[in-house]
């Protein structure tokens, strides 16, 4: 708990009572967790946007229907590096998941099969939308899960408690909790050497009349601070750990950041784009195969950096729907509706593909063309609240469902 | 309920949804006064509303011109000015053709292509990466007068912050602002990328002010829209086709003859990429037109894909004339025998069989004058000109002005230009402005003279608005909550301070002499008034500010030496010039600055 106590020590409880007046609360509870040798946990979203063709990335791969519905894109298991990597002669891998493939069979990482929205829609926007509020079917909602998660945290909470590594607000943090867009670390700070800025700043925007603005001026002043005390130096992954370049994996890095400082970051969210392969899907190559790799590689490193974290973290990705079962006319797929879903950390009950495809023969599918949603997403975001965060109030977490977590955790 | 008599004369709505009086004959007056608004407060606000924000002295210059006249003047087709002509000559792309364009900006792959066919580098596939075709392929493409595809999107990032800088036709440059964003293609898409000059300027542009009907028509046969969400991919399955008569051997076919061809059911191979893509059936209907409350369903989007299939990017039209092949002048074409010819039925709409190009019109039809449509289109319209949170009653209303206008765009800026509701919202201040809006309003307010745009662009991309790079079909969601965020307000932050201390290479502020002469409070009120034309500064602010202005000697101390080293430029300057323009940084940083 090294790393806590020096924490508090460099942080300098003066610094945050010119913010609040007072000794900040979320300080409290750090030095209760420090004393109590409790590290907060935390939860790392990825949110893939743009339907990943779940029938791709995990693919049932001995489905007879599979070659007739799919000739330009199908692929078989094998040994080579273009082939499926065969995870229980039922399922495999697509090869540019590759990195991901040690930790599913140290256990580490589960796939839930089929999951999906019950409510039917098959527009992007709509489908991130009811997922990320956690609501399928009601457009009323205006907060996000993930918020809701936050104000069933500990209240008495870090300025960093929910953040999001995007380049604005994701609907999954929208709501009444405070939660933070950020989407470049290394750029979220006044201009330096003028002290004089930052207090004009902070009275310009404390007393506006603009409640959005007032909020967004009052939080980004006690990040910049938090912020600006851990960036001191660039960031050092762990030995022999380097980041992808890519815009994901630099996200990635930036939570690993936060998360080794320990500045009571419990949510993170960030996503990744180009999975909406209508075109030329590919197999081996090409789009799809594209975006894994970025995908898996990103995550793989991020739990690499964090080994000495393992226990306090768990990554979890989602998509908006799947894609059609047969291919289009362009040797791409179109909007489906179940995909799957990866879930990550050391006590997941990892190593297996949980949920259900169907033989996937048209009359078995969902409107004659897509995967049938076996899985309703709650049950697994739901599972994942209550096993990593202790978040357990479903009323509260996903209003007006009435379904059960699905046990993903030994 | 109403009686709609025709384009530019006086018609009344009551309709039961609202008490809005829509009048648009130019002698009418603007229901300001109404709404006990002063002619000055009415001016800030037509300009707030319709152009990019007021430039210095405006606000009066439309008061003596009088505020009506001033509003249909910017409805009618001026020549560009002599100031931004002048800025849009140093642009290559000003004097280019599309075609030109087209074939002066080949992607990487093609520039490979052609390079080949010259023989000038190796067909083989092992070597293509290697350093020396690397440079051999620079120096093909600089003899040949090639640029870059990135060039290409740099320069129509500029292009569009000149004319909104400086056009003084700002109504049509804020109406291409806004249906761009509506029908969005992104230069992220390769494909699409090298047709978004073209995509603007020919079928956004001229179709701002015209009927619904023409730009949904412009945008869905422009190959940007038909590449970004693969229309031109999309093919009627193989029984379903169109096949000419000479095209057959002795394959067993049905006939069904009609007066040139002859349908056949073509017992081939299984050919290659055959079939529907209903990628853009489904964001025409969604983004586009009903929107996605408007009652259709999976088979809708399914036969509006059908209906669309042989829409295609006519090929030909890039061929350059060396090649010995037919050139074309369109560049959309409609491909017969990719069209699905079977029978559909759309929302209550039958399709007859063995049709062509017109099923596609007919959906076309049929979409543009829907009621979800005029709703959808009214709902945007009014997020963007009038209030974030329109009523429903408001939306319903201009819904009537679009179903009964047959979807005639002037006529919906005419009937919200004469709404109670829009002159309501002066002074009430609570529309974010759009990051693009915020730093063209600057630019505008503070007659910044431009000379490279590069790091302007930078800067709207910090705040979430990467011109012309929104990836997704939806476009930017222009409201608060997409806009604002800690992050984003510490980056309009360092945008003010940036571009006042002169740290924004390539565009420089006067602040004019007989100004720098004056009193510290008398500066500071010259500056808000001139960006805050209509706004109650907080006295506070005023105070803060001037408190700034005092202190000569800012204390660094705090910073280390490192960082003293780098912003000395920022910083250490302490003339008085310098001074007042940290204090206008500090007004454009400021909450009242965001919102208009």
């Amino acid at each position: 708990m090294l790393n806590r106590k020096a924490f508090l020590k460099s942080m300098g409880i003066s610094l945050y009572s010119i913010a609040t007046g007072g000794i900040p609360l979320f300080l409290n509870r750090t030095a209760m967790a420090a004393n109590q040798d409790r590290t907060p946990k935390t939860l790392v979203v990825i949110f893939q946007r743009g339907a990943m063709d779940g029938l791709m990335a995990v693919s049932p791969f001995r489905d007879k229907h599979l070659p007739k519905a799919r000739p330009s894109l199908i692929m078989s298991a094998g040994k080579t590096r273009g082939s499926l990597i065969n995870l229980d002669e039922t399922f495999g891998l697509h090869p540019a998941f590759r990195s991901l493939h040690p930790l599913f069979q140290r256990g580490e990482l589960a796939i839930v099969h089929g999951t999906g929205s019950p409510y039917s829609t098959r527009s992007h926007f709509e489908a991130q939308n009811y997922m990320e509020s956690g609501t399928p079917g009601i457009k009323s909602t205006n907060s996000g899960w993930l918020n809701r998660a936050t104000s069933l945290l500990d209240q008495e909470s870090s300025p960093l408690q929910s953040v999001s590594i995007t380049k604005s607000q994701p609907f999954s943090m929208r709501g009444q909790q405070p939660t933070l867009v950020i989407p470049d670390l290394r750029r979220f700070a006044l201009p330096i050497g003028q002290p004089l800025i930052k207090p004009i700043y902070q009275a310009l925007y404390a007393q506006t009349k603009f409640e959005q603005l007032r909020e967004a001026g009052d939080k980004s002043i006690s990040a910049t601070k938090m912020i600006s005390s851990i960036q001191k130096a660039s960031y050092r992954p762990r030995k022999g750990v380097t980041y992808p370049k890519s815009k994901l994996g630099q996200n990635l890095s930036q939570i690993a950041q936060l998360i080794k400082a320990n500045v009571g970051l419990e949510i993170a969210f960030t996503e990744v784009g180009g999975w909406d392969t209508h075109r030329r899907q590919g197999t081996t190559e090409g789009p799809f195969a594209r975006q894994a790799k970025v995908l898996s590689d990103a995550i793989a490193t991020l739990w690499n950096d964090l080994a000495d974290h393992h226990q306090d973290v768990v990554i979890m990705t989602m998509t908006e729907f799947g894609r059609t079962v047969h291919e289009n006319g362009s040797g791409g797929t179109d909007h489906g509706r179940g995909s799957c879903l990866f879930v990550l950390g050391s006590r997941v009950d990892g190593g297996k593909v949980h949920g259900s495809v169907p033989e996937l023969s048209v009359d078995l599918l969902e409107d004659q063309r897509d995967v049938p949603v076996s899985t309703d997403f709650r049950s697994v975001f739901a599972e994942v609240a209550r096993q990593h965060l202790s978040v357990t109030d479903n009323e509260i977490l996903f209003p007006g469902w009435e379904g059960q977590p699905l046990p993903l955790f030994t | 309920m109403f009686k709609y008599i025709g384009r530019n004369s006086v018609f009344l709505l009551l309709s039961v949804f609202t008490s809005l009086t829509i009048s648009n004959a130019k002698t009418d007056s603007f229901p300001y006064a109404e709404v006990g608004l002063t002619k000055r407060e009415a001016s800030a606000h037509l300009l707030n509303r319709f152009t990019f924000g007021p430039k210095p002295d405006q606000i009066e210059q439309v008061i003596a011109l009088g505020l009506e006249k001033w509003f249909y003047q910017q409805m009618e087709s001026q020549n560009p000015s002599v100031t931004l002509q002048n800025k849009l000559s140093h642009l290559a792309i000003t004097n280019m053709t599309t075609r030109d364009i087209l074939n002066r900006h080949p992607s990487s792959s093609q520039l490979r292509a052609l390079a080949r066919q010259e023989g000038l580098i190796p067909t083989e596939d092992s070597r293509v990466n290697s350093k020396e075709v690397k440079s051999q392929l620079q120096k093909f493409s600089r003899n040949k007068g090639f640029r870059t595809q990135k060039q290409l999107v740099e320069e129509l990032k500029t292009r569009k912050i000149l004319q909104a800088v400086y056009s003084d036709q700002q109504l049509i440059e804020v109406l291409v602002d806004f249906w761009f964003n509506h029908f969005n293609v992104s230069a992220t898409h390769r494909q699409a990328r090298v047709w978004l000059p073209s995509y603007e300027e020919e079928a956004i542009r001229p179709n701002v002010l015209g009927d619904f009907r023409t730009i949904l028509s412009a945008t869905s046969k422009h190959p940007a829209m038909l590449y970004y969400l693969d229309n031109h991919h999309s093919n009627a399955k193989l029984e379903n086709q169109f096949v000419r008569k000479r095209k057959l051997t002795k394959e067993k076919s049905i006939m069904l003859s009609d007066d040139k061809s002859v349908l056949i059911r073509k017992k081939t191979k299984r050919k290659k990429n055959w079939g529907i893509n209903e990628n853009y059936a489904r964001e025409l209907l969604e983004l586009h037109t009903l929107g996605i409350d408007g009652n259709y369903t999976q088979d809708d989007i399914l036969t509006v894909a059908r209906a669309l299939t042989g829409w295609k990017v006519n090929t030909k039209y890039t061929r350059t004339n060396r090649s010995k092949k037919r050139t074309s002048d369109t560049y959309f074409t409609f491909v017969s025998r990719n069209h699905d010819i079977k029978a559909k039925s759309f929302l209550g709409n039958y399709l007859p069989p063995h049709r062509g190009i017109e099923d596609g019109e007919e959906i076309l039809d049929v979409v543009a004058q829907h009621s979800s449509t005029a709703r959808h289109i009214s709902e945007k319209l009014a997020i963007r000109f009038v209030t974030e949170k329109p009523t429903e009653a408001y939306i319903n209303s201009l819904a009537q002005v679009f179903l009964s206008s047959n979807g005639d765009l002037t006529q919906m800026i005419i009937a919200i230009a004469y709404s109670t509701e829009f002159w309501t919202e002066a002074k009430k201040y609570r529309r974010t402005k759009s990051p693009f809006r915020m730093v063209i309003g600057t630019l505008r307010a503070m007659s910044a003279e431009i000379v490279s745009t590069i790091q302007l662009a930078n800067h709207i991309a910090a705040m979430g608005q990467d011109l012309y790079a929104c990836q997704p079909p939806t476009g930017y969601l222009d409201t608060s909550d997409n806009w604002i965020n800690a992050s984003s307000v510490l980056h309009r932050t360092n945008f003010g301070l940036d571009l006042l201390t002169g740290q924004i290479r390539g565009v420089s502020i006067e602040i004019g002499d007989d100004l720098l002469e004056k009193s510290s409070g008398i500066q500071i009120e010259t500056i808000c008034s001139r960006l805050l034309p209509t706004q109650e500064v907080h006295l506070m602010s005023k105070e803060i500010m001037l408190a700034l202005a005092k202190k000569p000697n800012l204390n660094t101390k705090k910073s280390n030496r490192k960082q003293k080293k780098q912003h000395r430029n920022r910083w250490s300057v302490k003339t008085d010039e310098w001074q007042i323009m940290q204090i206008a940084g500090l007004i454009i940083a400021s909450p009242q600055f965001q919102v208009y």
